[in-house]
């Protein structure tokens, strides 16, 4: 819009204009212009237009000009000239352009938010050490959410999930075996998906950012939560736990608010009393439901870390007394190795419950027999401590072992066992056994010993069983568990095990810990199933301990060692139903299942113990098949296990599915695999469709291939989002266009606000500035600067901008400080490039002052092009080039090439005469009807008569009493007596602004001085001139003086530039005091010279009252030369004189 | 290069006084002939024109016709170190942007020298057009005060009516109104004669705010010409020795 980077040039002589002094003026409108700005800008922060936001937009600007008592008149664009048809089918292609880009950065974000997606889920399954069986279901319809879903740190399922590690490596497993692309997505229609997820204006909560997601939570306050609800209770826990901190920590702080309404609503000191407890009862409350939370987070494992005291290379332990006479000892443990570092922290807020739980149950326990210290366990354990050293290597990122267990923090549960289960994997394949094998033997053999032994003790007193049995087991497999416990200490496990032997010796101190370390479950089962079968339980402790570290495999390994597989099974269903049990009726049945088979347990179980240790290597065998089946085994009952409600026949179906499997399995023959496999192969090729163990799976490899932190990606990813909302933003913009509808409907508006509206024949700038010519307007309010193009003589720039100044520009100040008159500026447009011209490529506004004052005149374009043709043509002499410009524009612009028609004609022919509406017919302005604007707001913008009243009311009001005011005694102004030029509040002095260009500055500097110069001598001719005529003939002249200006052409006044040692001569005699009467110097002379001259003190036209005093006796005859009567065309030397 | 030396800092303080009242900024334009200022308030209701000749200085001297961006505030604080009989010289160089003051005391040595800076002032001369006007009061300009002083005492707006009878400020305030009727006294030659010269009946309405601002000037000149036509800004002018000053002001409308 309007010549490039004009604005820029002009803003030296932009006066600040204050609104109130603007009252009674009649300003003619560009709205064109407006609707575009509407159409650009009053969008939602989705980037959507408003609903007629045009409406809007208009309503409010009249409302503003109508306050300010502006009379507007609206000038709309009618067509548009040939010329600028390629400015406008540019435009066009923009719009075209945009809204092609519009839906590709559509797909673009949507790509962009699923990888987020992705990334928030490994984020999420890093940040709760839950398994999450329940995001790998295969039966999970795609419209599925759940709330893990979106923050995976929700402790919905109290349970210790699967972790989905093992099934997603097993899944890749299956892949492999099948040839099955594993980034295989399902198929999906993407443009009608595209479109959903870009058209919703509410943002999908799903796929919230970060940042969305932090400014919907900042704009809650906590008050605003009922904690009790269940929907507070779905939160992460962190949130909740800030909440409900922060409500507590409120309600403890002493509140003046809080005094007062207790006094207030207290009349009494009873009440008062009452009142005090009241607050208290909440208080408790909220302690209450803190501590419920950090009992949640206790149980999701997120480490809130309360540490109270740390010495480096200390562990303080605090350690049951053996002796009778009971008590707590607080011992220290040297253990702050490389191998066995000091876990900080790592005790779960929970531990505090479990605390005197355990202690009492602690009490009757017997020691049981120290376990023979077995090297070979040793030797696993070592191993073990080796693997969790290389993880915890790996957890930091130093070197990934696998692409299992990479960053994600979620997998420490696994990798401990991870290379064995690598190692087994290839085994089980082709059956042949190392030493790797053997080793593994040796460990399970030892686990078995150690699980004997628990097994025998149990017999021994059958009471203390249950709390004897899941203590000693937690000494191998729980501290893998705890590993994922602790999330920060990788190597806490190894450390853990490395201990084990030395504590082997004394059970109790080792298991001291331990039942902290037990999740709920654990509890719940004593609860439940303690008396019931005292048998059965210790197995399902062991089971469930087992699977919930994960290591579902070794579990399946030393289970089947010591038990019958369908023991195995039964622990492990009942497991898995445990885990799955957040319902109770569940947890029933299942415990209906396992009384069933526990009633069988007994008497297997015995010769299981007999004939453990010879049976060793051949279990192996077993063991080792059967890891595989385990493994699958455990895909199968995540699957199993993931829905939400399963009812329970399905979940047994599978599970006698796999004792089906199991059986066959133990056997050493692969051949017996392949119908479990093809079992298990349904499963997974389920679970495959699971897109949140690819999303999780994408989200590692995407970080493991960047070598970046997760956060890092999501952070990358959430910026990307941004931007492409952005883009999106811009492209729904340009990518519209404005309606006939609009334009009615805006003139619709007008007509009941009774402002007058003309629709130009073509541009509505030049209508303007035509409505100025005519003096049917003071003024024109736009913001294209094409209208000083076509003439404008007043604009006003910024009216509707709350961040700026309204700017007045007249073009007599740019012709009088720039020397930039209509023409200059035209010759300004050939250069700059505007809506009819485009302009010379490199040249900015200031080279092109630079050339304007080069080239000066109007034939100035044709000097340059000349001059530019010889240079390009290389016939430039060396007069040609003596001044510095053209030898710097010369080698600046080598490449610029200038076309023979260059300068268009054309083009200055439409700004000179743009094809406009010259009807002298003045405007009439009429108040606005406000029943009719009701009606017509309440149509198009829904308002209610309340806020059509609100907006409307007090502008009306105010125009009344304008209106009154006027009729009383208004206090006129000078402005047409003194021929102040259309518009005004702008001939107060002010200071001069100037460039910040020096190049610029010098420009004008020149010109100034060229102007002053000019004046000078033109002042010094005409003083020499009219001297001698002074004060004799004044009368008569002085009436005459207007249309005789002293003829100084410009030429001749640069000729006289020199004059300055001559002025100096004369001033001596004029010193004297020779009076002179001072000559109306007008310094009019052709166009291209600065006339007027703010500079030039000679024009002072205060010969007026002089005309009084010399007459003795006013004649009756007034001359009322009032400016009213003067001829249209301001142009500015006429206007003046 | 300007050199003017004025006889009495205290025309110079005088003429301010009631110019840095509608002004803030103004050009001093300095040429051959003397010094102008023109000036306009912001609300374009008030104009004020302000001429000293060469010939009003004890020592003129302007070689080329130059503007004094002058920041009013800031020469009314320099000037207020003068004495009123002060001998004062105002010298600026071409292209200077800093204008020099000394103040030589009449019976002393003394000799004060102040700087101040000159700003670059963009303003408009006003044509004035010439104007004849039907009626023409010459007053005592210290009746002129007090007849203005005591109305703008009442109400806000003042009538000035000029006929046969004499001329007639006429002032209604809420609480009250009032009317000072002066009539044409014949002897031309006292400085306290009021002339009327008059055309045809003029009857207009005035700011009193701006009337008690204009009257200001009163300590320059003890007579003041009230110049009138209908629909025409009045004019008020206090002609002294070295030259004139002139205010020019909106009517108010439609009160008839």
């Amino acid at each position: 819009m309007g010549v490039k980077s004009l604005w820029s040039l002009l803003s030296p002589v932009g006066r600040p204009i204050m609104l109130e002094t603007m009252e009674g003026k009649s300003l003619a409108i560009d709205s064109s212009i407006w609707i575009y700005q509407f159409q650009a800008t009053m969008r939602d922060k989705d980037g959507h237009a408003l609903i007629n936001a045009h409406v809007l937009g208009f309503l409010r600007r009249i409302s503003k000009l109508l306050f300010y008592g502006i009379k507007p008149v609206f000038v709309f664009d009618g067509g548009a000239p040939t010329l600028k048809r390629s400015t406008l089918n540019e435009r066009k292609k923009k719009r075209a352009g945009a809204a092609a880009s519009h839906a590709r950065i559509a797909e673009k974000l949507l790509a962009a938010q699923m990888r987020r997606e992705a990334l928030n889920h490994a984020g999420g399954a890093q940040a709760s050490t839950k398994g999450k069986g329940k995001k790998s279901s295969a039966e999970l319809d795609d419209n599925t959410v759940y709330l893990e879903d979106i923050d995976g740190s929700v402790p919905k399922t109290p349970s210790r999930r699967i972790a989905p590690t093992p099934s997603s490596s097993s899944t890749k497993k299956k892949d492999r075996a099948h040839e099955l692309d594993r980034y295989y997505l399902p198929e999906v229609d993407l443009e009608e998906v595209v479109a959903k997820a870009t058209r919703t204006a509410v943002p999908d909560p799903r796929l919230a950012t970060e940042d969305e997601l932090r400014a919907f939570i900042e704009d809650m306050r906590p008050e605003d939560f009922d904690v009790n609800s269940p929907a507070f209770r779905e939160l992460p826990t962190e949130v909740q736990y800030e909440i409900v901190g922060d409500l507590r920590l409120k309600s403890r702080q002493t509140s003046y608010a809080r005094l007062q309404k207790m006094l207030r609503s207290a009349p009494t000191p009873l009440d008062f009393s009452k009142q005090q407890i009241k607050n208290l009862r909440q208080r408790n409350a909220l302690t209450q439901q803190l501590l419920m939370t950090t009992d949640s987070i206790g149980s999701a494992h997120i480490s809130i870390p309360v540490r109270i005291a740390s010495e480096r290379n200390k562990e303080y332990v605090l350690i049951k007394n053996e002796g009778h006479s009971g008590g707590w000892i607080l011992g220290i443990r040297d253990s702050g190795t490389r191998e066995k570092p000091i876990e900080i922290d790592h005790e779960d807020v929970k531990g505090n419950d479990k605390d005197d739980d355990s202690d009492a149950e602690m009490e009757e326990v017997e020691i049981p027999a120290p376990p023979p210290a077995d090297p070979d366990l040793r030797s696993y354990q070592r191993e073990m401590a080796l693997s969790g050293l290389a993880n915890r290597q790996t957890s930091t990122g130093l070197a990934p072992l696998s692409t299992k267990s990479s960053v994600n923090r979620k997998t420490k549960s696994i990798p401990l066992f991870e290379p064995e289960e690598d190692e087994l994997l290839p085994h089980s394949s082709l059956p042949e056994f190392d030493e790797d094998n053997d080793e593994l033997a040796f460990a399970i053999q030892a686990s078995m010993d150690g699980r004997s032994t628990i097994v025998q003790l149990s017999k021994i007193a059958p009471i203390a069983k249950p709390r004897e049995f899941s203590p000693d087991d937690d000494d191998i497999y729980a501290s893998p568990r705890r590993l994922d416990t602790v999330l920060s200490i990788a190597n806490a496990g190894p450390s853990r095990i490395q201990a084990s032997p030395s504590q082997k010796r004394n059970s109790v101190p080792t298991t001291f810990g331990k039942p902290t370390l037990l999740a709920p479950t654990s509890a719940l089962n004593i609860s439940d199933s303690d008396d019931d079968w005292e048998e059965v339980v210790p197995q399902h402790r062991v089971a469930a301990a087992l699977v919930r570290s994960s290591t579902v495999e070794i579990e399946s390994i030393s289970a089947s060692n010591v038990f019958d597989m369908t023991t195995i099974e039964v622990s492990e269903s009942t497991t898995f139903q445990k885990l799955t049990m957040a319902m109770s009726e569940e947890r029933i049945d299942s415990d209906e299942e396992v009384d069933a088979d526990g009633m069988s347990l007994p008497p297997i179980r015995s010769p299981e113990h007999v004939n453990k240790l010879p049976k060793a290597p051949a279990i192996i065998t077993d063991s080792v098949i059967d890891t595989d089946t385990a493994i699958t085994f455990t895909a199968s009952n995540q699957q199993l296990t993931r829905p939400h409600t399963p009812s329970p026949p399905p979940h047994y179906d599978g599970f006698e599915e796999a004792e089906a499997f199991f059986a066959p399995s133990r056997s050493p023959s692969p051949s017996e695999h392949i119908p479990e496999d093809s079992k298990i192969e349904s499963w997974d090729a389920a679970q495959e469709m699971d897109p949140h163990a690819e999303e999780g799976e994408f989200a590692k490899f995407m970080s493991h291939v960047k070598g970046k932190d997760l956060d890092d990606v999501r952070r990358e990813i959430d910026v990307e989002i941004e931007t492409l909302h952005q883009q999106r933003k811009a492209a729904m913009r340009d990518s519209e266009d404005i309606t006939q509808q609009m334009i009615t409907q805006i003139m619709t508006m007008l007509r009941l606000f009774g402002i007058p509206y003309i629709t130009a024949p073509m541009e509505a700038e030049a209508q303007c500035a035509e409505l100025v010519t005519l003096k049917l307007v003071d003024g024109i309010i736009t913001d294209d600067s094409d209208v000083f193009l076509f003439g404008g003589q007043r604009v006003y720039k910024n009216m509707f901008n709350q961040s700026k100044t309204v700017e007045g520009f007249a073009l007599a100040d740019l012709t009088r400080d720039l020397g930039l008159d209509q023409d200059a500026l035209i010759r300004l447009a050939y250069l700059l490039g505007s809506d009819y011209v485009e302009g010379l490529p490199g040249v900015g506004p200031v080279v092109a002052m630079e050339l304007l004052q080069e080239f000066p005149g109007k034939d100035g374009l044709y000097k340059f092009k000349d001059w530019w043709t010889k240079v390009q043509a290389g016939k430039d002499k060396g007069e040609d080039n003596k001044s510095k410009f053209r030898k710097s524009f010369k080698k600046k612009f080598k490449d610029l090439y200038l076309p023979s028609d260059w300068p268009n004609s054309a083009v200055q022919d439409a700004y000179y005469h743009p094809i406009v509406d010259s009807s002298e017919e003045p405007f009439k302005w009429g108040l606005p009807d406000l029943d009719a604007l009701r009606d017509f707001l309440n149509q198009e913008l829904g308002w209610g008569k309340a806020k059509v009243d609100e907006n409307l009311l007090p502008i009306i009001q105010k125009m009344n009493k304008r209106s009154q005011a006027m009729a009383l005694n208004k206090q006129g102004n000078l402005n047409a007596f003194l021929d102040v030029s259309a518009g005004s509040g702008t001939r107060a002095p002010r200071q001069r602004q100037a460039y910040a260009s020096k190049r610029l500055q010098r420009v004008i500097t020149d010109f100034r001085k060229n102007q002053n110069a000019g004046s000078t001598a033109s002042s010094e001719k005409s003083r020499s001139r009219s001297g001698s005529e002074s004060e004799k003939d004044s009368g008569p002249e002085k009436k005459r003086r207007k249309t005789a200006p002293t003829a100084t052409s410009s030429a001749k006044g640069t000729a006289k530039r020199s004059g300055k040692v001559a002025g100096q001569k004369r001033a001596g005699s004029s010193s004297k005091g020779k009076k002179r009467s001072k000559g109306k110097e007008d310094v009019s002379s052709d166009e291209d010279t600065f006339v007027g001259s703010g500079g030039d003190p000679d024009v002072v036209d205060i010969e007026v009252p002089l005309a009084v005093k010399l007459r003795p006796r006013p004649k009756p005859r007034p001359i009322r030369k009032v400016a009213k009567t003067n001829e249209p065309s301001p142009d500015d030397s006429e206007a003046e004189v | 290069m300007l050199e003017a030396k004025l006889a009495e800092a205290g025309t110079l303080k005088k003429l301010l006084d009631a110019i840095k009242e509608l002004v803030t900024d103004a050009n001093f334009e300095c040429n051959e002939e003397g010094i102008n200022l023109q000036a306009m308030d912001n609300s374009h209701v008030a104009l004020v024109a302000v001429h000293l000749e060469a010939a009003g200085f004890k020592r003129y001297r302007c070689d080329r016709p130059m503007p004094l961006g002058v920041n009013l505030t800031s020469l009314t604080k320099v000037l207020k170190c003068a004495k009123d009989d002060d001998i004062t010289t105002l010298k600026a160089a071409d292209e200077a942007d800093v204008l020099n003051l000394v103040y030589e005391a009449k019976n002393s040595d003394r000799i004060a020298e102040y700087d101040m800076k000159l700003m670059d002032i963009d303003s408009d001369t006003l044509g004035i057009p010439d104007t004849e006007y039907d009626a023409r009061v010459t007053m005592p300009s210290a009746e002129f005060t007090r007849v203005v002083r005591d109305l703008s005492q009442l109400g806000e707006s003042v009538r000035i009516e000029v006929s046969k009878e004499g001329v007639r400020f006429a002032s209604e305030g809420e609480a009250a109104n009032g009317s000072v009727l002066m009539k044409q006294t014949d002897d031309d030659e006292d400085t306290q004669a009021i002339t009327i010269e008059m055309n045809q009946h003029v009857s207009l309405t005035f700011s009193l705010k701006y009337l008690v601002n204009f009257s200001k000037s009163a300590s320059l000149c003890p007579r003041v010409q009230l110049m009138m036509s209908n629909d025409v800004p009045l004019l008020v002018a206090y002609d002294f020795g070295q030259g004139y000053i002139r205010y020019y002001l909106a009517p108010k409308i439609g009160d008839d």
